[in-house]
């Protein structure tokens, strides 16, 4: 029992950087029909950009007064350069391909991936960079569980970005039409929404999303390295697929159980196993339950 | 108001609109009709610009619009009701109408759509529903409503009667009716070509992609050609 709950709760830490990725992933499908491969590398670049405004911001982290501010600032440097990495790859790799057959943009994105990779790991080097905690790190024990407060920041922050964009998917004008698009395209043309933009604030959406999910993946495992997106971005691929791509809550959901799993699967099994399971889960869901847990809106009207 | 002249357009490889050439006067209502195939559906969605024009001109209230986007065109106020309602199943009966008004910035939408309402009285219960679990007339009401909610100038109607029951279908032609009188210019494609040509008018027949007869709505029904091809007699 006391494996189990302290399993789960590292397992719901790390599912929610899943699910932030996994967000991004199903957006993206929802509205522009398209896997987005190289999502996983906007979330690696994100960590990159957090440790660029990491050094920059160093005096402000250390004084006591201004860490809290300092961390903020951090995250929205990253998530604000990712938000445009995003934008730009839509516009320069998907775009030109819109009217393209379905796999012209998916080789695209696996080479956007490599691109970055490369780009990263020529300026920042391949061998693995230490990224600081930028918090000062205070452990809590209830019962048999132990959980620090970077755990709390993660879940907390990652809680607040989900329900921001359920708010904004629900009620802004901007998400209605988001919503519209996704439902049915050529309608939403016709009430006069405009595809390239909507897709445009998708990408910046999501990506900025994936760059939170970096910085927090930096806070937590304190080492970054250019090929960290891969595996990250496949499992909250595999989070989406689970929740039913194109469905929002879904890739919320998909997020937290695939964590949950690794974590469980790392603390029951061996750790070593810990990559396994994702894509066990993966396997599963392809064979029994291809729409996923929530279905999506997959089967277009022709 | 609308000035289609010599419009060639189509899906790939295969070209749909042969020298389109019609006319719309402002306040009016005029139809088009023709068989299956004949290229109605792609006459109204390259004036929405959903298709791209190969060559020819669309002229609306003087402008050159047949360059512009769909968002564009809404803008000028050429909005259309598709073919097979197309509302947005998963949002709201009142989501699809507040994203009939996405483009509109003036402080008159909640106004509007109280009027609206009033005109479609059986959406007024229904405003906190999916649009997707409503019947295919209310679904016509909505898809209606929502093309109402941008304000149109000209108002393009795709088969607004296809699928619906003889009453419900009458209630749409009297809907039609009340919208032109309104002030609202309209361009309607029917199959129910008797229907059609008893409100327009004036009417075009569109064959193989090109208009093939014209005149005035009363004066198709007689017409020995239209009585035997799309009046079935």
């Amino acid at each position: 029992m006391d494996v189990f709950l302290q399993q789960l709760v590292n397992g719901l830490t790390i599912g929610m950087i899943y699910a932030l990725i996994a967000l991004g992933y199903t957006m993206v499908y929802g509205i522009a029909q398209l896997i987005n491969f190289a999502h996983g590398e906007v979330f690696m670049v994100g960590a990159y950009f957090g440790l660029f405004a990491y050094s920059i911001l160093t005096p402000l982290l250390s004084s006591p007064g201004s860490a809290t501010l300092g961390v903020f600032l951090v995250f929205l440097f990253a998530m604000t350069l990712s938000a445009l990495l995003g934008v730009v790859i839509e516009r320069f790799a998907y775009r030109p391909l819109r009217h393209a057959p379905r796999l012209a943009p998916l080789i695209t994105a696996i080479g956007v991936s490599f691109l970055l990779q490369n780009i990263i790991m020529l300026v920042f080097g391949p061998s693995d960079k230490s990224f600081p905690s930028l918090i000062e790190s205070v452990t809590y024990t209830a019962g048999s569980v132990t959980f620090t407060n970077l755990q709390i920041l993660i879940a907390a922050s990652s809680v607040l970005l989900m329900i921001s964009l359920h708010v904004f998917i629900r009620h802004s004008r901007t998400g209605k039409a988001m919503r519209a698009l996704a439902d049915d395209r050529d309608a939403a043309n016709l009430v006069g929404v405009n595809t390239n933009r909507i897709i445009s604030v998708t990408f910046l959406i999501g990506s900025a999303l994936a760059g939170a999910g970096g910085v927090m993946f930096g806070m937590y495992y304190n080492t970054i390295n250019f090929h960290d997106g891969y595996l990250a971005g496949l499992k909250a691929f595999t989070a989406a697929v689970l929740g039913g791509i194109g469905n929002i809550p879904g890739a919320m959901i998909g997020g937290l159980l695939i964590g949950v799993l690794e974590g469980l699967g790392a603390g029951y099994l061996s750790s070593e196993w810990k990559n396994v399971f994702a894509f066990f889960i993966l396997i599963l869901i392809l064979l029994f339950r291809p729409s996923g847990l929530l279905g999506a809106r997959v089967v277009k009207k022709v | 108001m609308l000035e289609v002249s010599d419009l060639y357009a189509g899906h790939g490889r295969i070209e749909i609109l042969k020298g389109l050439s019609l006319k719309v006067p402002a306040g009016q209502i005029v139809t088009l009709i023709g068989a299956n195939g004949a290229g109605k559906t792609t006459s109204l969605m390259t004036l929405s610009g959903l298709v791209p024009v190969r060559k020819g001109r669309i002229a609306f209230e003087g402008r050159t619009v047949e360059k512009l986007a769909p968002d564009e065109r809404v803008k000028l106020g050429i909005v259309q009701v598709p073919e097979g309602r197309r509302i947005f199943s998963h949002l709201t009966v009142q989501e699809n109408l507040d994203l009939g008004a996405y483009l509109r910035s003036d402080s008159d939408v909640g106004k509007d759509r109280a009027e609206l309402l009033e005109l479609f009285p059986i959406l007024k219960d229904r405003l906190q529903q999916l649009a997707g679990n409503m019947s295919g007339g209310e679904q016509q009401m909505l898809a209606m409503a929502r093309a109402l909610m941008a304000r149109p100038r000209l108002l393009l109607l795709d088969e607004p009667s296809l699928g619906l029951a003889p009453k419900m279908i009458d209630t749409v032609f009297q809907l039609i009716r009340r919208i032109n009188q309104r002030g609202i210019t309209v361009l309607l494609v029917e199959q129910n070509a008797w229907k059609a040509l008893e409100i327009a008018s004036y009417a075009y027949v569109i064959e193989t992609g090109k208009i093939k007869l014209e005149g005035a709505g009363k004066e198709l029904l007689s017409n020995p050609v239209v009585k035997q091809l799309y009046l079935g007699e």
